[in-house]
Formats: C-alpha cells, structure tokens, sequence
C-alpha cells in the first residue's frame, strides 16, 4: 500500500484519518521537493546553508591554520588579491595575526550551533507548550499566555542583552538568553494552530472514537502543524544567528579568542583605518548565510501559502 | 443647517466607542508594565551575590561597619516581597535606585541620554518611513518591473543584514574612505552649541546655531540610516505587498471610474487602506529598533541609552542595567499602546 | 448615444492572446437600457470597463471605435477620459460590500465625486470662505442624492462608515455616486447579483426609477435571462467575447434564433409552467486561449453545428424588426 498513492479517495485505509494526515504529510514532502526547483532562490539558499552546514562539520580538515594560533610576526596582513597579501592567509590576518579564513570557518561552528540549538529547544519547550495549552486550555494556557504576553514586553535584544548582563558570556549562557524568549513564538504560533486543527473534523472524529489525548494530540495535531512550525523556525533561526552575533559583537555572547563572527567584527573595528578586512569579511559570512537561510525560509513559506501557489 | 463639519450622534457613539476601547487598552497594559518590573527585580535577586557583595568587589577596603550601613541602605535584610514592595513603591515614584559607578540615581542618567536615543530613534524612524513608504507604493503599482524587483532585493537583504555590521560598513565607505562623515559622537567640539532641550538638531535650530545644525545632522545621518534601514527593509516589503492586495480591490476600480487621477486613486484610496497592516509591523518595529539602539550606539559613540547600558553591564553596574532595561521594556509597552491607538484611527471597523 | 463597433480587447499572457472582447458591436439611444447577457467569464464586465477605458492589466484594446455622443473615447487623453469617466458615464459594481472604500466615510465618498469634477464650484462666490461654502453646498447635494437613491436619514449615514451599511444601502450608495455628476450613460455590472431576492427587486425598482425621471441610458450585465427580459428594452447575447444576437428583449426571448441563446432559453426554468423539461448546454465556455480565429466558439457545443461553421467568419446579420444573429444558420 503506498502512502503516496492519492487516487483511491474513497476506500480503504484512506478513511482512516490518521493514514490520511500521514500521506497529506508525505504528500507535502514530495510536492515541496518538486517545487523547490521551481523556486532557484529558495533552492540557492538551501544549498548555501548545506554548505555552511557541511564548513562548519569539517573546519578541522578544511580550515588552513589553527584559529587560534597567534603569530605576532604575520599581523594584519591584508588578503591575497591586496599587495602584501599571500596564499598562505588567503583572506588576511587580523592584530594577533590570526588566520582570518580559519577563524571565518569555525566562526560558522558558532553561529551554526547557536542558531540550531537555541531555535531547536524554543521549537520543543514553546511546541509542548502550545500543544498543551492549546489543546487543554484552562488554568495553564491563562498561566502560559500572560508569561508570554510579560515576556513580549521586551523588545527581544534588550531581553538576551539583560539577561546576558546579568548571566555573564558563554555559550551555554547564550543560548539561554535566547531560548529564554524565543519559545514564545512557537508557543503562540502552535497554539493558535491547535486551537484551529482541534475544531475541525477529523480531531472530533477522534475524539467521539475515544481516542486518548496524548493520541490524538501526536496522531493527529502534530502532523499538521509541523509545517507552519518548518518555516517559522527557518526563519527564526537566521534571526537567532544575528541575534548572536550581536551579543557577541557587544562582547556579551561568546569571547575571543573563540572565533565568533560578532567578536570578530568588533575585534577588527579599531582597525578599520589600516586594516578593513577584519571587520567586514566575517560580516560577509554572516550576512551570506543569514541571507541563504531567509531565501530559503521564504521559499518554504510560499511553497505552503495556498493563495501564493494559485498564481 | 446641515454641515459637514458638526457633530451628528452616530459619530459621536463611533468616537465614544473608540475612546472606550482605547481606555480599555490602557488598562490593560497595566499589569504588563506592572509583570515587567517584577520581572526585572526578580532577575536581579537571582544573580549570585547581592548588590553589596558586587559593590564591595569594586571599592575594595570596607569595613564591616559599612557593610552593615550598606545593606541596610538597601534594604537587603528585609524578606523578598517587603523588597519588592519597597522596591515597586519607589519605582512608582520614578526612584529605580542608584548607580554604583556615578553615585547617581539611575533614573537622572537615563533623563540625561534620553534625547540623545530619541533623537537618534526618531531620526532613524523618519528616514525609514520616507524611504520605504515610496519604494513599497511604487514598487507595488509598478509590479515586477526593474526597480521593483531591485528594490524588493535590497529590501531583502535590509532585512537580513546585521545592523551592527552595516554600521562599520557605512562608517567604512563614508568615514574612513570618503571622509564625509564623522565617526564618532552626537556633534563635533567647539560649535558652541547651547542645550536647550538636549536634542542638537532642534536646539541647534532653536538657538540659530548653523554650524552647530550642520555638525550633528552629519554627526546623525550614518546611525540614523544604520539604525533605521532593517525597518525601512521591512515596511517597505509589508507596503508593498498590502498595497499589491489592495490595488486588486473593487474598491480601487471604483474609484478609478469615479474619474479620479491614479495619483490620487493609489495614495488616498489604496495607501490609506495599505497603511492598516503596515502600521501593526511598526509595532514590532519598535522593538527592532530599541534593540538596535544599543548595537548603533555602540558603533557610532553615541552617548544614548544603549551605550550608557553597554557600559554599565561591563561596569557590572547592575541598578543601571536594570534600570535601563526596564525603560527600554516600558517604552517598548508604550509604543505598541501608541501604535494600537493609532490603528484604531486608521481602521473604522476597530473602534466598534 | 453610444455605438460601439467592432471593439476587441485582448489579453497578452504567456499562453498567447486571449480575446476577451471579440468585435463587438453594440449601440445605445438616450434612455434605453440594453441587456448584455452571458455566462460567467464571457467578456460582459470586460466590455464595460473598456467602455470606462480601465482595461484590466494586461488588457489591450487592439481595434473598434466606441462612439459616446460623437466622440471615439479611444481617441481621447487620459486626462479627458477621466472628465468623462464618474460624470457622463459612471458605473455600478457587481459586489457593493467590497465595491466602497472601507476607511471613508460614506458621505464622503460620494462628494468625493462632486469635488473632483467641480460641480458646485460656480456655486461658491469668491472670497474668503470660498471652499467651506463649497463644501456645504456639496454635502446638501450629497444629502439629496442620499434620499433620492432610498437612503433614509442621510443627514446622520453621511458619517457611517461602509461596514456600517447593509448590502443594500451600499448598492445605494454605489448608486448615488453614479448619480453625483448626472451621468447620461450608467454601466451596471450585475448591480444585484451579490444582494438579497427582495433587495434585488428593491434595487432594480431603483434603477428603473432613475431611468424613468432622468432619462439616464443604462447598460446592464446579467447573466440573469428573466431579469433582462423584465427591466431591458433590447438584449445583446454574448458568449466567449463576442455578441452572437441582438435585438428588441421580445424578439430575441420569443423568437430566439442563435443555438446559444435557444440553449439558455431553454435551460433556464419559467415560473408558471407546471411541467417543464430544462436542458442545461452541454459542455462548458471554451478556453478563450485556444479558440481559433475564424471559427465559431459555440461549435463544439452546437446541436446544430455544419462544416460552414468552421469555413468563414460570421459577421451579424440583420434578420428583420433590428433582430441581429451572428451565427452560420442565418447567414
């Protein structure tokens, strides 16, 4: 029996509503990847982020230096196509004559992870949330939805910058700071999801067969939200990278020598006179894959918006 | 006699209704506010050690005499809720506590860099809303052609680039490159400029000062730009799609067979129409652009708010932090209040 | 006072040009009303708002000449079309609650039609208070023509924004904007098919109204057959962009000649007959993308399509008492 196969409406296990969200989803899956190649843009930043993805993985083997390694005698050297420049720092190196592409390659690792782990656990801890609340309504949803509202009283910097003040720098810290507001975008976006999917027909159905909550919340809710909840975090998650680079940049998120691309930047701004290259190059990555990640975030949102898909 | 400009009845319940609604929004913001400072005070509790263990760790030698003084000054022996309602009773009364590095009140700093950022804030607000009101308008009436498309692109990249980058990269090109700008600070020295109300362009205009004007006006123009282009990105694409939809109205093609030039038809009939959603994204502007704040002052020197609150976290200045932080939540409560007003007035169906 | 000849009005897409409007010929005296009847997507609003010279993007007249009172209106500037355009001929929509501004003040957005083609300019002597008396003696026209079109207590609706009227009071209104510059031609586009059964009458009572007293000339799109039967002197029949039959309302429902309109006639119930066999055409309106030059667009449906139907270009033929056919049986 194939889960793809849509032509027999009517029979089989088809009326069984799960088999039907399952095969909407796999469904989903088939039509996004064929319609990705009518969309170059999403396609491109899909691409990129693999690539970044797969820069951060293998920076050992990859990156040409240590990123840390200090040479006082090759300082603020310039990039290759720069006189003065050689292949041996291709893109310069900056005060402590530290290898700038080395130090841009595992910068990725940094900002990479941050991204995923702090939109990851905001997708589990604001996710479960939602669901419940969403699902439960009651004391809880009323207990949660004014947390949220306190929270969104802060502008979302301000927040990751007070908590971080108060926290000190590190990594772990930082992806508190940002997990500690993030979730409340997942949290409302699964809620108002669950609280529309739990009104339509196939959820009551299951209900009315007695099928226990923990059921039909997994069985049946979850598969149809995944989606919106995809293309929120794509796009949330070039957020959270920005965010960490500000941090960073602000000296608040992750420490030289550590290579992160906000301290990088902030590093090489002193130097901008007389040495350019080390403040704009990691901004270059950056932006890049922060701008890969949004096409491809875009796309994924238009693939899912029915009103788009018409024209 | 009938005139356009009395008061009839239904009006008036449209308008009675409104202000009832935007009471109600008032009071609702209430308990935010309220939830912010608690929040905030409760954050403070949770940092290892307390304020006087942090102050001691600045002054070095205290004798235990003075320590005693000092937590008692600070109420630091009284359980957590007579603190917090200590602590509330004088945050009402605009009393956020003390510096540890001036020995000021926390809340005379922020008074004196406030202008500095709401110039800085409104600068940046303005020039988003000017150029991206246009560039969304246009780009929607003149659908897929090359400047729409190449506005939409860089709006795109707007909207993912880094402010804080885009800031050395402006300071980059115009500062150190061509030299047209100045890097650092709110005015150059030596303009005697006389601070009337702390913002220099007005002052400047207020005193007749024109080499003042001109020094902060260039001193303003890369933050404002800096601090305003990830709004300008994002309201530029938010005018331009509503306007998309709503040049497809009926109400649109009525108005064109009204006789009206097109001028007209797009900026009265569908901007006003467009302005509705653009006006809620403004709402979560705000916060951008607070945030932002920080990151720019901190680039350009700007002695605002955010720089004062950069330096006070590395001076672990923790009343200043806090105080700050706490400003910068209720201003942000406050123009989402602005902003929901606003909406009422653009949007009739709101306010019944 | 209108003739139109030979209008088309293609639509440039990527799959080839559509013909939304296919030589048509239709021609209007000073207080006539005239049905244009078709399916849906046959070209009736198109007609229209080429009539208005609002091609919807990305429409394009491509030939024919539309005669309003001696004058080619494809000939004119934009700028003169739109002196035209809300003051010699305005028009009514098909969906009033999505057809009215919804941030305006109801009021306003029918003096907005006064103020922009200066009615009561001459109206304000000069001076000081020049505009605020204009607007005063526009606002007391907008209250007459609130009350002329069936909507009570202007004085206070003036205010109300559109949400705050019925379906049927925004029909009104829609229809006191037409009214504002006393427009001599009316274009209605299905003015009632969005409304309630009693408001519809309502609305049709109101237009025949108008028409009675000021003698406005009306051109009304339907693809109700019984409504144009009751309220229209003549009646066009069109069908994927062209007009297959014309002629007095009488003549074309009791002597229909075209297949098509047979069809419609036939598939539309009669209130009255006891017993009646309806016989819905068969298939449906072509894609106008594929149709061929030259070739009949009702063939492939026609009972009694012939080789000749695909051969030449019917051109419409006068069959007696001003009855016109365009098809290959009359020809």
């Amino acid at each position: 029996m194939s889960k793809n196969n849509s032509a027999p409406a009517l029979a089989g296990p088809s009326a069984d509503p799960r088999f039907r969200a399952v095969r909407r989803r796999m469904h989903r899956l088939l039509e996004f990847l064929t319609e990705l190649k009518g969309n170059p843009a999403a396609l491109i930043g899909l691409l990129v982020l693999l690539f970044y993805i797969g820069m951060a993985a293998f920076a050992p083997i990859i990156s040409p230096h240590s990123p840390v390694r200090i040479h006082l005698d090759e300082r603020l050297l310039p990039p290759f196509w720069l006189p003065g420049g050689t292949l041996n720092h291709p893109l310069g190196t900056d005060v402590l004559g530290m290898d700038l592409l080395s130090r841009i390659i595992y910068g990725a690792r940094i900002s990479l992870a941050v991204g995923f782990l702090s939109v990851g656990i905001s997708v589990i801890f604001g996710g479960i949330l939602g669901l419940l609340a969403g699902y439960f309504r009651g004391l809880f949803d009323e207990i949660i939805c004014r947390a949220a509202d306190l929270l969104l009283a802060f502008p979302f910097l301000i927040f990751a910058i007070g908590v971080m003040a108060f926290m000190g720098p590190g990594f772990v810290n930082l992806i508190l700071a940002l997990t500690f507001k993030g979730w409340v975008e997942f949290f409302r976006l699964v809620r108002g999801e669950v609280m529309a999917e739990k009104t339509k027909e196939y959820v009551e159905a299951a209900n009315a067969l007695g099928v226990s909550h923990l059921r039909t919340i997994l069985g049946e809710i979850l598969p149809n939200i995944i989606h919106s909840v995809t293309v929120l975090g794509t796009l949330r998650l070039g957020y959270m990278i920005i965010m960490e680079a500000s941090l960073s940049f602000l000296g608040l998120g992750i420490q030289p020598p550590t290579p992160a691309w906000g301290s990088m930047i902030n590093a090489g701004r002193d130097y901008m006179m007389n040495a350019w290259w080390i403040a704009t190059l990691p901004g270059i990555a950056l932006l890049i894959l922060v701008l890969c990640i949004n096409l491809f975030g875009e796309g994924l949102r238009d693939l899912s918006d029915p009103r788009l898909k018409r024209n | 006699m009938p005139c356009a400009a009395s008061n009839p009845t239904r009006t008036k319940g449209v308008r009675i209704l409104r202000t009832a609604k935007i009471i109600q929004r008032i009071l609702a913001t209430v308990p935010i506010v309220l939830g912010v400072v608690i929040l905030v005070f409760v954050f403070m509790r949770f940092i290892p050690g307390d304020p006087v263990d942090l102050m001691m760790g600045q002054s070095g030698n205290v004798s235990r005499q003075e320590i005693a003084d000092l937590r008692a000054q600070f109420n630091l022996d009284a359980p957590v809720y007579v603190q917090l309602y200590d602590y509330l009773g004088k945050a009402v009364q605009g009393n956020l506590g003390e510096s540890y590095m001036e020995k000021r009140p926390v809340i005379d700093l922020i008074g004196q860099a406030l202008p500095a950022t709401l110039e800085l804030s409104l600068m940046a607000i303005l020039f988003a809303l000017i150029v991206a009101i246009p560039i969304g308008v246009y780009s929607a009436v003149k659908q897929n052609s090359i400047l729409d498309r190449a506005s939409m692109g860089i709006s795109f990249l707007g909207v993912s680039m880094p402010g804080f980058w885009l800031g050395i990269l402006l300071m980059l090109i115009f500062s150190v490159k061509l030299g047209i700008a100045p890097t650092q600070g709110r005015i150059a020295y030596g303009t005697g400029l006389v601070k009337v109300t702390g913002f220099y362009v007005f002052d400047s205009i207020l005193t007749g000062n024109w080499a003042a004007l001109r020094s902060s006006l260039a001193h303003l123009i890369l933050p404002a730009i800096t601090l305003g282009s990830p709004t300008a990105a994002v309201v530029a694409r938010v005018v331009r799609s509503s306007m998309l939809e709503v040049m497809r109205q009926d109400y649109i093609v009525l108005a064109r067979a009204k006789g009206l030039r097109e001028f007209r038809v797009v900026v009265r009939h569908a901007l006003r129409n467009a302005l509705i959603p653009t006006v809620t994204v403004l709402g979560t502007e705000v916060g951008a652009l607070l945030g932002g704040n920080m990151i720019v002052e901190t680039v350009f020197g700007w002695p605002g708010l955010g720089r004062l609150a950069v330096t006070a976290i590395f001076n672990r200045d923790y009343p200043l932090v806090q105080g700050v932080v706490m400003f910068y939540a209720l201003v942000f409560v406050m123009a989402n209040l602005g902003v929901d007003i606003l909406y009422t007035y653009l949007n009739p169906k709101i306010s019944l | 006072m209108l003739a139109i000849e030979q209008l088309t009005m293609i639509y440039e897409t990527k799959r080839g040009r559509v013909k939304a409007v296919n030589k048509v010929d239709l021609s209007l005296g000073t207080g006539e009303i005239l049905g244009l009847v078709g399916e849906s997507g046959c070209g009736k609003s198109a007609t229209l708002l080429t009539i208005l010279g609002l091609v919807p993007y990305p429409g394009k007249v491509t030939g024919g000449r539309i005669i309003f009172q001696g004058e080619d209106l494809l000939q004119k500037t934009p700028a003169e079309l739109r002196k035209i355009r809300g003051k010699e001929i305005a028009m009514i929509f098909q969906d009033p609650m999505t057809t009215l501004n919804p941030v305006f003040k109801v009021g306003e957005q029918i003096r907005e039609s006064l103020q922009i083609h200066g009615l009561m300019n001459e109206q304000a002597e000069g001076g000081w208070f020049k505009g605020r008396k204009r607007k005063e003696s526009e606002v007391d026209r907008v209250y007459q023509l609130m009350r002329e079109v069936g909507i009570p207590s202007p004085e206070k609706r003036y205010f109300e924004y559109p949400f705050q009227f019925s379906g049927g009071m925004q029909q009104r209104a829609i229809i006191a904007i037409a009214l504002a510059c006393s427009a001599q031609l009316l274009l209605a586009d299905e003015p009632t098919t969005a409304l309630d059964v009693t408001i519809q009458a309502q609305i049709l009572e109101l237009l025949a109204k108008i028409n009675r007293e000021r003698e406005t000339a009306m051109v009304l799109v339907t693809h109700n057959l019984a409504m144009a039967a009751e309220f229209c002197q003549r009646i066009a029949v069109m069908y994927a962009g062209e007009i297959v039959e014309q002629g007095p309302t009488d003549e074309v429902l009791e002597k229909p000649k075209h297949p098509y309109t047979q069809g419609l006639l036939r598939s539309i119930p009669r209130i009255g007959k006891v017993k009646q066999k309806l016989e819905p055409i068969p298939g449906t309106v072509p894609d106008l993308a594929s149709l061929e030059d030259g070739t009949c667009p009702f063939y492939p449906r026609c009972a009694q399509a012939q080789p000749a139907c695909l051969e030449d270009e019917c051109t419409l033929e006068d069959v007696g008492g001003g009855h016109w056919v365009k098809c290959a049986l009359y020809n």
